[in-house]
């Protein structure tokens, strides 16, 4: 079916400036011919306007007698609005109907898993009537495999509009043999012992004493010797054995650190104006709803509003992005400013790494130069000094 | 007695290089489609004329009908009896 073609009948005195102007024009006409003095001709719906314009100025009498096409076929069913509503509904209840979840099926036996899988599926909103295509399934499977006990393995496929997941139950592990090396409780700070707690090992130091680094607290070489008399005399047996050191050894101990904080610092901005894009969100595809690209670093921050048809939420929405531009530039600090800084890093250094211990004393001295701020802070922390370090048993 | 071919002058070569002649096909009798047209004269049932780079093609017939998809080409069709072919210069000097 060609897409619209005009039939005209053309009276008129002589046509031959017609035929000019439609050789010159590159006009596509069909079925040219003259009876009784009348022109027939054909031509594309297209050049209706051209053609028209053209037998007005020619001063020619014309008429379409007949139109066929596609062209006129869809304008006439436009003008049905009832016909194209319902078209248009059928497809997208069908659309629709097509990729709703309406079946669940578990490959497995057991109830118990069986139930703890429909549980993790109802949390991330797979339930009968949810839209397939929006089923991220590689993420379900890794929450399945995650928080359900029993499986080792499960795998989403959809068949129709039946889902169905298949899982691999656990076989039980073959019993391991565990090899444990024997280990030294050693010292990590230089510290005065305050308070020991020995589990396993043997205990080489005691409380009150002073250790250095890397002094043994608890040795993993346990030596225990046995006196008993024989016809009067006095037999010592010494036996030694191995074992894997465990107990806590706290101590009081200092660690000094230093903050620099200088005058000039380069520093990240993030500009308050906002650029927003948006882009056409369909299921998972973000389609770029703009031409022009952003040059440079941003932080970004982004908002999707998905569609909806009678409470329905469809997979296609919009997707509204704001950017917001991120800039370094150079920041000059007073000293106030920059030891308030300085005291910031000390805090964040005692929130990181020193939230194990007990902060006993702080001792804190600030020190300003031509370049910047520097503070020291000198810790007595009290805590557990102790680490293990493995040892190799000579044969 | 031996004839000599027609001598082509160097012009008509050059139109032939410049792919500036006019070519002509007849299908039966059913249709004639002439490439390198210039302009459409006349078409009426009987008769449709048309003029070439150097010719002037007149199609006699019966039912003639004529189109022009494609630049410079034109079709005719219908019940084609004869195709005659007049010097476009010998007719400028008969007017």
């Amino acid at each position: 079916m060609s897409l619209g073609i005009l039939s005209y009948e053309i009276i008129g005195d002589s046509y031959e400036r017609l035929y000019k102007y439609i050789m010159e024009e590159n006009i596509p006409c069909k079925s040219i011919t003259e009876i009784k003095g009348v022109l027939y001709l054909e031509t594309s719906v297209w050049c209706k306007s051209i053609m028209e314009e053209e037998l007005d100025k020619l001063s020619y009498e014309y008429k379409i007698t007949r139109r066929k096409g596609l062209f006129f076929v869809l304008k006439k069913l436009i003008s049905r609005k009832g016909l194209v509503l319902g078209g248009l509904t059928v497809l997208v209840i069908s659309f629709i109907a097509s990729n709703l979840m309406l079946n669940l099926e578990i490959l497995c036996e057991d109830e118990a898993i069986k139930k703890d899988i429909t549980a993790v599926l109802h949390e991330n909103g797979i339930t009968a009537g949810c839209f397939i295509p929006s089923i991220n399934c590689t993420v379900i499977e890794r929450e399945l495999k995650q928080k359900v006990d029993g499986i080792s393995w499960a795998g989403i496929t959809c068949d129709g509009s039946t889902l169905i997941i298949d899982v691999v139950e656990n076989v039980d592990k073959p019993e391991a043999r565990k090899i444990r090396m024997p280990c030294n409780l050693v010292a990590k700070y230089d510290a005065v012992i305050d308070k020991i707690e020995v589990y396993d090992g043997q205990l080489v130091t005691t409380v009150g004493s002073g250790v250095r680094k890397g002094d043994i607290l608890v040795s993993g070489t346990v030596i225990t010797e046995k006196i008993h008399y024989e016809d009067g005399k006095e037999i010592k047996n010494v036996s030694q054995k191995y074992a894997r050191s465990l107990g806590k050894i706290y101590g009081t101990f200092s660690v000094t650190q230093t903050f620099c904080q200088p005058f000039e610092a380069t520093e990240e901005v993030i500009d308050d104006t906002a650029v927003n894009k948006n882009y056409l969100k369909i299921f998972d595809a973000a389609i770029p709803l703009f031409i022009s690209k952003e040059e440079g670093r941003y932080s970004e921050s982004s908002s999707s509003n998905m569609f909806s048809i009678f409470g329905f939420e469809l997979p296609v929405g919009i997707t509204h992005t704001q950017l917001y531009k991120i800039t370094r530039q150079n920041t000059v600090y007073t000293e106030d400013e920059a030891l308030k800084l300085a005291y910031e890093q000390a805090e964040r250094y005692e929130n990181n790494f020193l939230k194990e211990y007990e902060i006993k004393d702080v001792k804190r001295s600030e020190k300003t130069d031509e370049n910047g701020v520097e503070l020291t802070v000198e810790y007595t922390l009290y805590g557990d000094i102790s680490q293990e370090v493995e040892f190799f048993i000579n044969k | 007695m031996k004839r000599k071919a027609p001598n082509i002058k160097f012009t008509g070569k050059a139109k032939e290089f410049m792919c500036l002649n006019s070519y002509i096909n007849i299908l039966d009798n059913k249709k004639v489609i002439i490439e390198n047209c210039k302009q459409i004269l006349e078409c009426n049932e009987v008769l449709a004329r048309v003029a070439t780079g150097s010719f002037q093609v007149e199609i006699w017939g019966r039912g003639l009908s004529l189109s022009n998809y494609c630049t410079d080409s034109v079709e005719v069709t219908g019940i084609v009896e004869s195709v005659a072919l007049t010097s476009r210069r010998l007719k400028e000097r008969e007017v």
